[in-house]
């Protein structure tokens, strides 16, 4: 059975981060800080060596709404770094999307960040709160890995799992009324989503990177915990059980009690069917804009 | 049709073919995609019409139209195929609760056995009564050995929940969980 694509509109990811890295000279800030600025960005840029870095205004009027930021001097690497944050990620991945970004402008760049999360609202029917789901999930992972942290700052708790230079690293927080789920992708991982990108395949990149992002996730994390459900969910046409013949597919079910016994047995039978008719020769027709 | 009832190792004859045909008029009518809770999936299974021929030799034909998209569909669940025997009516209403209860969202699958007893449409004898929940059990071994529910079971006792690595018809009772395997 083919899978269905997935996009980050079908499993309600939110782009939060791009940024592109610059070799030594080979980044035209002006030139990019131009074109950008005609889409909607502000430029600023700062240095990367300094503790407190003070953001310098390049290209700036009060009518864009987005901005972008340059960090150079670096003090380990010479080179550029382009920055897009939160909101200013979200829409320059849209003009992406809107096939509207001249990918020539940014020739000399390398993808090396793309963070994308999930924010999962909390629920008055959640068994526990999501401070105990933090520590149960801090609990589980640090049986097999030793990269795992549970930190608190001024907006609640924060679970960090791997190293942050690491190509996988993954942040679970508290927000005021639900749990975001980040994933943060660097390095080697990030080379074929950077051709994608730039060759505007992004249907291709987004059922990649959603699937990463949900076995990465799924692979982590207690299962059968409440603030999981729309992991599951998700999860679930991905799993790698294949199907034998000694089985068969279904969908959810109404929980409600369903008072005719015999159409039990038929509803058995409409699985069993569903299945069967899987193996069988077919003609192909269409009624309105339905193809059958 | 004498295809289809042998692939669910029922007997060629004409009490199943008539069921069969039975069944088919049934689907055309949509009555049986109430049983799914999903609303996209409901108007994805609803089979627009059913086409039953006699042919030669007294062989029966039918045509289904079947949405393409069901084809390629990626169901949620997996479950094993335990209808290849006659079932007697308990059975049915056991393994219908078994699916009802799996085919849902927490990987946690709770059974709650008193009070399936106490809805259940005729008074149980005790003895019924632990041939059902040995069933229940028998069911679960299945899906167990087909990897789709994990070796670690709780059950429930005076509302609260225990560990266990074996159920039986007596530790059942109250209730029981059993958690789905999801290979990621």
């Amino acid at each position: 059975m083919n899978q269905n694509k997935l996009s980050f509109e079908s499993e309600n990811l939110v782009v939060d981060y791009i940024s592109f890295k610059f070799q030594e000279s080979h980044c035209d800030q002006n030139k990019i800080a131009k074109y950008l600025f005609n889409l909607g960005f502000n430029s600023y840029q700062q240095s990367g060596k300094l503790s407190k870095p003070v953001q310098e205004r390049m290209l700036v009027n009060s009518k864009n709404q987005f901005a972008i930021l340059f960090v150079n001097d670096h003090s380990y690497w010479k080179g550029t770094l382009l920055q897009f944050s939160g909101l200013n990620a979200s829409q320059f991945y849209f003009l992406a999307k809107q096939n509207i970004i001249d990918w020539k402008t940014f020739d000399t760049a390398t993808l090396s960040r793309f963070d994308i999360y999930y924010s999962r609202e909390n629920n008055k029917q959640d068994k526990i709160s999501s401070a105990d789901f933090l520590e149960n999930c801090y609990k589980k992972i640090k049986q097999n890995n030793k990269n795992v942290t549970l930190e608190k700052n001024r907006l609640g708790l924060i679970l960090k799992i791997g190293n942050r230079r690491s190509n996988n690293y993954s942040r679970i927080y508290q927000e005021k009324n639900s749990l975001k789920f980040e994933y943060e992708m660097k390095g080697q991982l990030l080379r074929k989503y950077h051709s994608l990108l730039i060759s505007n395949c992004l249907e291709e990149l987004e059922n990649l990177m959603c699937e990463g992002f949900l076995r990465h996730f799924g692979k982590l994390l207690p299962l059968e915990e409440s603030f999981t459900d729309w992991l599951v969910v998700k999860l679930r046409p991905l799993r790698k059980q294949e199907l034998s013949f000694a089985t068969f597919h279904s969908h959810y079910l109404e929980e409600k009690k369903f008072s005719e016994g015999g159409e039990r047995k038929k509803f058995f039978m409409l699985l069993q069917f569903l299945n069967y008719a899987q193996n069988l020769d077919y003609e192909r027709g269409a009624l309105g804009s339905t193809t059958y | 049709m004498k295809d289809f009832l042998e692939y669910q190792k029922k007997s060629n004859n004409y009490y199943q073919l008539k069921k069969l045909i039975e069944f088919f008029d049934e689907l055309q009518t949509n009555s049986l995609i109430k049983f799914f809770s999903d609303k996209e999936y409901r108007s994805l299974v609803t089979i627009p019409e059913v086409a039953l021929t006699k042919g030669k030799q007294n062989c029966w034909v039918g045509k289904v139209w079947i949405s393409e998209e069901l084809f390629r569909y990626s169901h949620p669940f997996i479950l094993p195929n335990l209808i290849t025997k006659k079932l007697t009516k308990h059975e049915v209403e056991v393994q219908f609760k078994v699916i009802q209860v799996f085919s849902s969202v927490n990987i946690a699958k709770t059974f709650w056995i008193k009070d399936f007893f106490e809805d259940y449409s005729v008074k149980l004898t005790n003895q019924q009564k632990t041939k059902m929940k040995n069933y229940f059990i028998e069911c679960l071994q299945q899906y167990k050995e087909h990897g789709l529910v994990d070796g670690n079971y709780k059950i429930i006792s005076k509302g609260k929940v225990y560990s266990t690595k074996k159920l039986t018809s007596k530790v059942i009772s109250e209730g029981f969980i059993v958690y789905e395997k999801l290979y990621v």
